[in-house]
């Protein structure tokens, strides 16, 4: 055993073990907070594919069917934007299924010339405030820019979205051309 | 661009860090309970600031400066600390329970130092930082300590051996 004034004593304080294994429920318990808190990414695979599945259609098909979808010389500026709004509802549904039903929305906006531009967002985004700090924000899942004669034309579209049937948000608004 | 965990990316740092973390918390709370919702507390902190986290020169300390903090919130290292100002002292033979029950017998501030300074390799001035102390206070504290725990460890031998 040691004695007073013996080095071994901080020897044998260094040689304590650095590790314990933590309670099995504690991760669990710590990953539900986070989701409760909305400090996890939430889980983006299903949105994922169902924006692949819409630009590549809009890309190839919509390309040959409608010329061209996204914006060029002399094609008219898009007039809405389409914001998309992520839910756990429209995150937790069945991918295919998303994706074939955007596949078939994106088509037939591609050839009726109505969907000019769109793009899936990167998780993680921040908002700033007056003083700096940086919040963060994260549910914005990416947007659809359109043509459309008038608001209830866009707003006629906007409907025809499937992101609704699956729960989803979606925030419309004219851009000042 | 901007940091934020996402399911895989958190198991991967939990699994990383969160046993170096929750073994510290033990020795700081001397409670499992206590130890755990310190270390829960940590990663949600985290969590809250993941930017701060992945710019850390090294995470392992960022973490566990959060984690002495949560520690020290919780407040109930001061009721303990009553019944650690009279040791329990037992015959257990094991060098290194006994080892292990000394240091959790000190009183909060030398445990802290001490589990710091002796058992996690942090220098006085890290340790400043970590406690928001002096360095002076934290030698003298460190000296302190080990006095401490050699007189405590005294009364295992006499235990043993009575």
């Amino acid at each position: 055993m040691m004695q007073p004034g013996d080095d071994r004593l901080t020897d044998a304080l260094r040689r304590l073990p650095r590790t314990e294994p933590p309670p099995p429920e504690l991760e669990r318990r710590i990953l539900e907070q986070m989701r409760a808190e909305r400090l996890l990414r939430p889980r983006r695979w299903s949105v994922r594919l169902s924006f692949a599945a819409i630009f590549a259609f809009v890309t190839f098909t919509g390309g040959y069917v409608a010329g061209s979808v996204r914006p060029r010389d002399g094609s008219p500026s898009p007039t809405h934007l389409l914001l998309v709004y992520d839910t756990p509802a429209v995150l937790s549904a069945k991918p295919e299924q998303l994706a074939q039903e955007y596949g078939r929305w994106a088509m037939q906006l591609a050839e009726s010339r109505q969907l000019a531009d769109g793009a899936e967002l990167v998780p993680g985004g921040v908002v700033l405030r007056p003083d700096g700090q940086a919040v963060h924000t994260g549910n914005v899942g990416g947007y659809f820019l359109l043509h459309a004669r008038d608001d209830a034309q866009a707003l006629a579209i906007a409907r025809t979205c499937p992101h609704l049937r699956y729960g989803g948000l979606l925030e419309l608004r004219r851009l000042r051309n | 661009m901007f940091a934020m965990f996402d399911d895989k990316s958190f198991r991967a740092v939990y699994a990383e860090h969160t046993p170096a973390l929750y073994l510290l918390a033990l020795r700081l709370t001397r409670n499992q309970t206590d130890a755990a919702d310190a270390v829960q507390e940590t990663w949600l902190r985290v969590a809250r600031r993941p930017d701060a986290f992945t710019a850390a020169a090294s995470p392992r300390a960022w973490l566990c400066g959060i984690l002495i903090n949560c520690c020290r919130e919780q407040r109930r290292a001061i009721a303990l600390d009553a019944e650690a100002e009279d040791p329990v002292h037992t015959a257990t033979p094991a060098t290194r329970l006994d080892l292990e029950a000394a240091v959790r017998s000190l009183p909060e501030g030398f445990r802290q130092v001490l589990v710091l300074h002796d058992v996690e390799g942090y220098k006085h001035d890290e340790i400043a930082r970590l406690l928001d102390i002096e360095s002076s206070t934290s030698r003298s504290q460190l000296a302190r300590a080990r006095d401490r725990l050699r007189r405590t460890l005294e009364g295992y031998d006499d235990a043993t051996r009575g």
